[in-house]
């Protein structure tokens, strides 16, 4: 007897406690945050659960749902109007297991590292908590309907975090976040909306996938491609409409820009390759007619060349961060564009690594900046004599960030440009060829304003800065627990890939 | 007995009543717009009774009106009365044209 | 048996990382505790002086683990050379490789412990430089804040060292590769309150990531034609490559070996990085980590050369070597060059290190595995060596600049001898290690078909002199000349370190005078046969016409005889040479490195930033600014107003009308209100009058 509430219970109990969390601690406001942090430690547990009873399916076949080639597969009449169904869909695979994982493991790591806030905090936790049921919704959703929901309830809370808790320019930085990706959306829509016509009036991605398929207007699919990828590009974010990533991180409290960078990049990304990548035909990608991988392969490289230059001249710490970040979704553009298996896997892998680095790079800015006072790299100087633990753990994110070996930034950057070289682009042999030289390339530079970054930050004598106290446990903790993820990811990435390689393998079936 | 001609009474009923209206229209002391209006209602009760004895039914209606009439009228009179006292203490005179605290302004 | 000898590389290997993870675990609970505030000041010579030796415990324990994981890693690296040399089979040993990625299409990307003559030759290098000198840095760190730290990663450096010489794939060398980068920049950076270090260290790192892009995109393009990475299986593969093709690839990797092992144009690098604790110049920046790059080249050599029945043969149109070659020859006489004009001592040992790994990367280049790595194993011994008394003299007169010591052979005796030694051995003086291998790579390149082998030759034995005469140069002006009167006393109260400070120069010394016995021809036993017996099988050595070995030790002589005669009995003439108009620019020029870095600042810095200024412009002016404020939100604003016009002057317009017209048509009627009886009375009367005339109309017209 199979059992149909896996995802439905990760879904839903941050769901229904985001209020519960408010009410609760009207009058105590200590507790929201020991119930959002309970709450989020125990999905966190129960998605490793998942993730063990997803590679052990074969074994538990008579606990688990599999359909449609969905692990945990859930399916109800949702709204009915006519011949037209809306369903009640989740499931997982490979693309979204590793995933679901990432978003309760930053949540986690977000919630403890937010317990220096005291305004109004009962509602910064249940916005938290709301945050991710809306995240973990886009994940696992296999209903377009349920996923455009999900995809746009997060940027509600979201707003709210950055425009309450944020910086001196939080008002402007949140309206920009908002009219960015509201925005975005509203052109995924109509793609999604085209999508829908094409592949016979249904909602269901599985369902469309197989209907999609017999389609025979390539020309439709394509531009319902570039307009659902117009969505996802301004969330990932590649230039040039990444303007509102910088503002929305500077901006935001430390938490909240993890959650930004580690979880609400990956929702681009992730529709770009559910939406695209996966449920559209191959025709898409690979017939001679269609360029949309060499415009991706064009976004990817200029965001990853351009950013790293912008990155080179910041003053702010976080900004420097979120330029960097944007230069890794460029991996993740060429990963896709490259459409081989080593491309798709070491894009999806980029989300994944990079949804624990560049957490990591923000809580540090946010320790940094609690325990020193500023984030400005020129006055910041001698840190390493000052918090060195710190200091430690930021050389360490920073290289990772930078591609070291052996940590996980590298895995991903190595199996990309794998695939770019090895991928065979018919028509642009030469300008993909140059696009991957300057996307190799820009890794300098990319290396380049990291150390300097170190250089100016940890080393030299300390001038300007003050440290009264050391870290509070619950800043350093959630750095060691993302540390330790990153080095694991990076000495054994197998255990993430031989999970993506399982839904690559579908759309790149091995020769 | 020779009968009067209907028309003198209604004629005579008629002059009262102009005059009454008249009154109404261009006095500005209440007691006379008061004393215009009783004019006008006995001008009605000689038209009731002038049709009530001409009628050839001797139906009594009419007289009966003009009893009704003669009795209300003596309340109204009573109550307008008590009202221009009322005003007289509130606005210290009873000129009408001076009280239009009812109009828009 | 081969079971034994995976576990005994699986020994080496790992024991260097257990110490380095202990000391880790060590160094962070240490930091936790004392929140860094201990370390506060560069190692304190003078307190050291005063107490005299004594080890704090902290510092016992921490060199104790080191010391001890590095001695179990060279017991491991000894029982495995016995070993594999004892064996008859000359072939390779890999270790099960595990599929790093582990998915089917990258299965060919492995990685594995690789076991054959050439990584067995150089862990033995390593393992044997690394204890030696960890035991040296037990004595030299003594006092400094920062000796978890420094041992942690100096235990973290030699397994990765290790690591990469025992790596079966390219994607598993390019993993240690890029990691003893990092050990590198940790390592220079080490003193992290000196502003210079912070520098060396970026540009140490920034320089070899440049290097690390080609090599990857080198081994990329690599992987795509081959469809494999691994060592084992690459020479089979390569046939099918056309010779562009392998030119390409092999050029690009190359560029990998010019930023670690520092060539030209980007050498520079490996002075400033001197500015790391000298046990750090001695194991990374002279005998180890830079000469990964000839290792690297040494270790995929079929690429260079396309093997052909069974001999090493030019491929055609292969260029390849000749541009290692001549960019190796050129980084040789420049680095040299660069030596004779330099005053720290340290950063004559690194320009003299870039000198002398040019020469095995020219051996490459002509085309001689063995040469390359014969030379390699002199010279990591003497510069270590070198490196090390180098630290000693430092340590013991605080400065760097060698025109503020002198005549120090009475005052720190031990440390002469094994500065003598090494500096023999780095001139080529005939007889001792270095003129054997020098003279290996000398007679390849003189019998070699590179393009400009005979200019390549003559580069090579110029340098040579040069080698010779910088050598002479600095042993004369610390040990032999009086120093100035200023420096007096500073160099009265030099004397010899403590145990650990003298006994591992005296060893290395002792193997250098062992090396330079080995390396004698007899009839008997050739060490150059025998080392291309094990690393290159089947090939011979050409056979050598005396006059090269006697040209190189006329040449030598000459130029220690020059040295001498300049900088000890007519140093009248040096002062004169200093003060021609001719010398001094090009003393300067020298100086300035050629300028190289400046050309680097203006070609590579001031563009980046230029294009990253104009770009943050582009982002906050242009995008930001122009396009998101100006155009989409001023023009949603716009367009925002136009429906404002339309929805208040049209559809507003029409309800609003209706609203208009009630109110006036109220205003209008509103005046008919004014609250006095008789007007109201008038209209009722008039009414009344309009209404029966109405009524008596109708009457009338029936």
């Amino acid at each position: 007897m199979a059992f149909y509430g896996f995802l439905s219970i990760l879904l839903w109990v941050p769901l229904i406690a985001s209020p519960i969390t408010y009410l609760l601690s009207k009058n105590g406001p200590g507790r929201a945050k020991v119930f959002a942090t309970i709450v989020s430690a125990l999905e966190f547990i129960y998605s490793l659960v998942l993730w063990y009873l997803y590679v052990a399916r074969d074994k538990y076949s008579d606990l688990i749902a599999v359909a449609d080639g969905f692990v945990f597969h859930e399916k109800i009449d949702w709204i009915v109007v006519g011949n037209l169904k809306i369903y009640y869909a989740l499931g997982v695979d490979g693309l979204s297991l590793p995933l679901v994982v990432l978003t309760t493991l930053i949540f986690l790591v977000s919630i403890i590292s937010s317990y220096y806030i005291h305004e109004r905090e009962p509602l910064y936790y249940s916005l938290m908590l709301l945050l991710m049921a809306g995240v973990m919704g886009t994940f696992i959703a296999l209903d377009l309907f349920l996923f455009y929901i999900a995809w746009e309830i997060v940027l509600v809370p979201m707003f709210f975090i950055i425009a309450y808790w944020g910086g001196p320019r939080r008002r402007y930085s949140a309206f920009k976040f908002f009219i960015y990706t509201h925005l975005a959306s509203l052109f995924m829509l109509i793609g999604i909306f085209i999508v829908f016509k094409a592949g016979n009036y249904t909602f269901y991605m599985p369902e469309l996938k197989t209907n999609l398929a017999n389609y025979a207007e390539l020309s439709k699919l394509i531009l319902a491609f570039y307009l659902m990828a117009v969505g996802f590009i301004t969330k990932f974010p590649q230039v040039p409409v990444h303007t509102w990533l910088p503002d929305a991180h500077v901006e935001a409290p430390s938490p909240g820009s993890s959650v930004l960078a580690g979880l609400l990049l990956k929702m681009g990304g992730y529709g770009l390759i559910r939406l695209g990548v996966w449920m559209l035909p191959k025709q898409v990608f690979t017939d001679p007619s269609s360029n949309v991988r060499l415009v991706l392969a064009l976004l990817g490289m200029v965001s990853m060349a351009y950013t790293a230059f912008v990155a080179l001249s910041q003053k702010d710490m976080k900004r420097l961060i979120a330029y960097s970040s944007i230069g890794h979704m460029g991996i993740v553009s060429l990963g896709i564009a490259s459409y081989t298996a080593e491309g798709i896997n070491g894009a999806i892998f980029m989300m994944i690594a990079h949804g624990v680095i560049s957490p990591t790079l923000f809580l540090i800015s946010g320790v940094i900046q609690h325990n020193a006072g500023t984030r400005d790299m020129t006055i910041l100087k001698g840190l390493w004599k000052k918090l060195p633990i710190t200091s430690t753990l930021l050389v360490f994110s920073a290289l990772a960030s930078a591609g070291l070996p052996s940590l996980a930034g590298f895995v991903a950057e190595f199996l990309t440009f794998a695939g770019l070289f090895k991928s065979d682009m018919f028509g642009y042999g030469h300008t993909y060829f140059w696009i991957t030289v300057v996307a190799v390339m820009s890794v300098i530079v990319v290396a380049g304003y990291y150390l300097w970054m170190l250089q100016r930050i940890v080393f030299g004598e300390p001038e300007h800065i003050k440290v009264e106290h050391k870290p509070h446990f619950y800043e350093i903790f959630p750095l060691w627990v993302l540390s330790f993820f990153i080095l694991l990811l990076g000495l054994l990435p197998f255990i993430v890939l031989k999970i993506t390689d399982q839904f690559v393998s579908i759309i790149i079936p091995p020769a | 007995m020779t009968a009067i001609p209907i028309e003198y009474p209604l004629i005579l009923s008629s002059a009262l009543f102009s005059l009454g209206v008249f009154g109404v229209i261009t006095q500005k002391n209440a007691v006379r717009i008061l004393i215009a209006i009783e004019l006008i209602i006995n001008a009605a009760n000689i038209n009731f009774v002038t049709f009530a004895s001409y009628n050839p039914n001797a139906d009594i209606s009419g007289w009966v009106f003009a009893l009704f009439i003669i009795a209300v009228a003596a309340g109204e009179a009573a109550i307008g009365l008590a009202i221009f006292i009322n005003v007289f203490r509130n606005f210290g005179e009873i000129n009408v044209k001076h009280l239009f605290t009812l109009r828009e302004v | 048996m081969e079971s034994e000898i995976i576990y005994y590389a699986l020994g080496v290997v790992t024991s260097p990382f257990i110490g380095s993870l202990i000391l880790t675990i060590f160094a962070f609970i240490h930091y936790a505790k004392t929140h860094g505030h201990e370390e506060t000041e560069e190692n304190n010579h003078e307190e050291h002086e005063e107490h005299g030796l004594k080890y704090t415990p902290l510092e016992n324990f921490v060199s104790t683990i080191g010391i001890l994981s590095i001695f179990a890693s060279w017991v491991f690296m000894l029982l495995l050379a016995i070993k594999f040399f004892t064996t008859e089979h000359h072939g390779a040993f890999l270790t099960t490789s595990y599929d790093f990625f582990g998915f089917p299409v990258t299965q060919n990307i492995q990685v594995g412990l690789l076991v054959d003559a050439l990584s067995v030759y150089m862990g033995l290098i390593v393992t044997t430089l690394a204890l030696l000198i960890h035991m040296y840095a037990r004595e030299y760190m003594h006092g400094d804040k920062g000796y978890p730290r420094f041992f942690a990663t100096f235990n973290f450096f030699t397994g990765i060292m290790l690591s990469l010489v025992f790596s079966s794939s390219f994607f598993e060398l390019f993993i240690f590769w890029e990691l003893v980068g990092l050990s590198s920049y940790l390592l220079i950076g080490f003193w992290i309150f000196k502003p210079s270090a912070a520098h060396a260290a970026k540009k140490a790192f920034l320089y070899n990531k440049v290097g690390d892009v080609a090599l990857l995109s080198g081994f990329l393009i690599l992987y795509k034609l081959t469809g494999t990475l691994n060592f084992m299986e690459l020479p089979d593969k390569i046939h099918n490559l056309t010779p562009l093709q392998t030119a390409l690839i092999s050029v690009l990797i190359f560029g990998g070996v010019i930023g670690k092992s520092a060539q030209f144009p980007l050498y520079t690098w490996l002075a400033d990085a001197m500015e790391g604790p000298t046990p750090v110049s001695a194991i990374l920046h002279s005998s180890t980590m830079v000469k990964a790059g000839v290792y690297m080249v040494a270790r995929v050599f079929f690429l260079y050369w396309q093997a052909h029945e069974g001999e090493y043969n030019f491929a055609g149109d292969n260029w390849a070597l000749a541009v290692v070659a001549w960019v190796a020859a050129i980084t040789a006489l420049l680095a040299g060059l660069q030596a004779l004009v330099e005053n720290e001592i340290k950063r004559i040992l690194a320009y003299s290190t870039v000198s002398q790994i040019s020469y095995m990367v020219l051996a490459l280049g002509a085309g001689s595995k063995t040469a390359a790595m014969y030379h390699l194993l002199s010279h990591a011994t003497f510069k270590a060596l070198l490196f090390l008394t180098a630290g000693a003299v430092i340590h013991v007169v605080h400065t760097n600049n060698i025109w503020e010591m002198g005549n120090l052979r009475k005052k720190i005796p031990k440390t002469f001898t094994a500065m003598l030694i090494g500096a023999i051995g780095l001139s080529g003086f005939p007889g001792i290690s270095g003129f054997w291998s020098k003279d290996a790579v000398l007679a390849t390149v003189y019998y070699s078909d590179v393009p400009g082998n005979k200019i390549l030759f003559t580069l090579g034995v110029v340098t040579a002199f040069i080698t010779a005469l910088y050598t002479t140069r600095f042993i004369i002006v610390v040990f032999f000349r009086e120093p100035t009167p200023e420096n007096i006393e500073r160099v009265e109260h030099a004397h010899d370190g403590g145990f650990f400070l003298t006994i591992p120069p005296l060893i290395m010394a002792a193997l250098v005078i062992l090396e330079s016995l080995t390396f004698i021809p007899t009839p008997i036993f050739k060490f150059e046969e025998w080392l291309m017996e094990w690393l290159e099988p089947g090939v011979h050595a050409h056979e050598v016409a005396l006059t090269l070995p006697i040209l190189s030790a006329i040449v030598v002589l000459l130029g220690i005889g020059t040295g001498i005669y300049l900088y000890y009995y007519n140093y009248n003439i040096l002062a004169s040479l200093n003060q021609n108009k001719v010398i001094i620019p090009i003393r300067e020029f020298i100086a300035q490195r050629y300028y190289i870095d400046k050309v680097l600042y203006w070609i590579a810095n001031v563009p980046a930033m230029i294009v990253s200024r104009l770009l943050q412009d582009i982002d906050i002016k242009i995008i930001d600014r122009t396009i998101i404020d100006t155009w989409i939100v001023k023009g949603s604003l716009g367009l925002a107003k136009i429906s404002d016009v339309f929805d208040q002057g049209i559809i507003d317009g029409i309800v609003n009308g209706v609203w208009m017209i009630a109110l006036t048509l109220g205003r209008a009627f509103r005046k008919l209100q004014t609250g006095i009886v008789s007007n109201y009375a008038s209209i009722f009367a008039a009414a009344l009058v309009i209404f029966l005339g109405y009524v008596n109309f109708l009457i009338f017209i029936k």
